[in-house]
């Protein structure tokens, strides 16, 4: 049996050109559209939630020198 | 010299300037001839938008305003604690038309991200379905400039409940962002949707503003 597809609330133009508020059905490309986002989504959050400490990324992009003066500050 | 008045606009009480010139023989105003107010354009609640729904799309929004605000709070049913409030301008979902900046605080942590070349705006977070119950995701959202081709840079703040159980650390977070969508198109309409699952009833209501200039 075909699973319903997820629910919409929009503005269409009815046959006099003014705009109703219709809650209907995907379409099969909204529907497609959606499903990616969905993806996405879940992806950008895993890798937000994998992400180190900013302070973490900062000192891995340090050159040799920033390093060295960063450890001469701490001595 | 401009007199200050108080107006009740889409429920809220605004102080406005008005001038000689603003009022008729009739001692009528226009709205329009006072400065600095919010008009509220649309509403979720006032529309009759009904739940669950994936996506909100508004109307044709009038073109007519210096920028916009918008007001959300909102719930998903995704199988989540939280999911991303994300939007789009004229059903743009066109990857590498959207880029954004953020931080998000979490307890006692701060992180920040960018996301570059997407295809939609990240605004936040809500509650969702395995997320604490009755609790909800909410924020703003200005868009300066909205009708023109020079405006782009969009800032969000939001705040949602994300965890399980209040009271436990990171149950809630809080997230600030700066967008752009590089399209030069004046913007006609707003879409919402949550990175998984359906607003659902009783907690999603959005709210757009129009700013008078």
């Amino acid at each position: 049996m075909k699973q319903p597809r997820p629910m919409i609330s929009t503005y269409e133009q009815d046959e006099n050109g003014v705009e109703r508020l219709v809650r209907r059905e995907m379409n099969a490309a909204e529907f497609k559209q959606w499903k990616s986002d969905v993806k996405d989504s879940g992806e950008r959050r895993k890798a937000d939630e994998a992400r180190p400490h900013p302070l973490i990324e900062q000192l891995r992009s340090m050159s040799d020198e920033e390093i060295a003066e960063l450890k001469r500050l701490l001595a | 010299m401009p007199t200050p008045l108080w107006l009740n606009r889409g429920g809220v009480l605004r102080r406005g300037f008005i001038q000689d010139q603003d009022v008729d023989s009739n001692a009528n105003i226009q709205a329009s001839k006072i400065a600095g107010v919010y008009t509220l354009l649309w509403d979720t609640q006032d529309a009759g938008v009904q739940f669950p729904v994936a996506s909100i799309t508004t109307p044709t929004l009038p073109q007519t305003y210096a920028g916009l605000h918008v007001v959300w709070t909102a719930r998903s049913d995704g199988a989540a604690n939280s999911e991303n409030m994300l939007v789009r301008f004229n059903g743009d979902s066109t990857s590498g038309h959207w880029n954004w900046e953020f931080n998000r605080f979490v307890g006692t942590s701060v992180s920040a991200g960018e996301s570059l070349n997407n295809n939609c705006l990240y605004c936040g977070d809500m509650t969702a379905a395995t997320g604490e119950a009755n609790a909800t995701g909410g924020g703003q959202i200005w868009i300066p400039g909205y009708s023109t081709s020079t405006r782009q840079l969009v800032t969000c703040i939001a705040g949602a409940v994300v965890g399980a159980n209040s009271g436990t650390t990171g149950f809630m977070n809080v997230t600030t962002n700066a967008g752009r969508w590089s399209q030069s198109a004046p913007i006609t309409t707003i879409t919402f949707f949550p990175g998984g699952g359906n607003f659902v009833q009783g907690f999603t209501r959005i709210q757009v503003y129009g700013i008078d200039g």
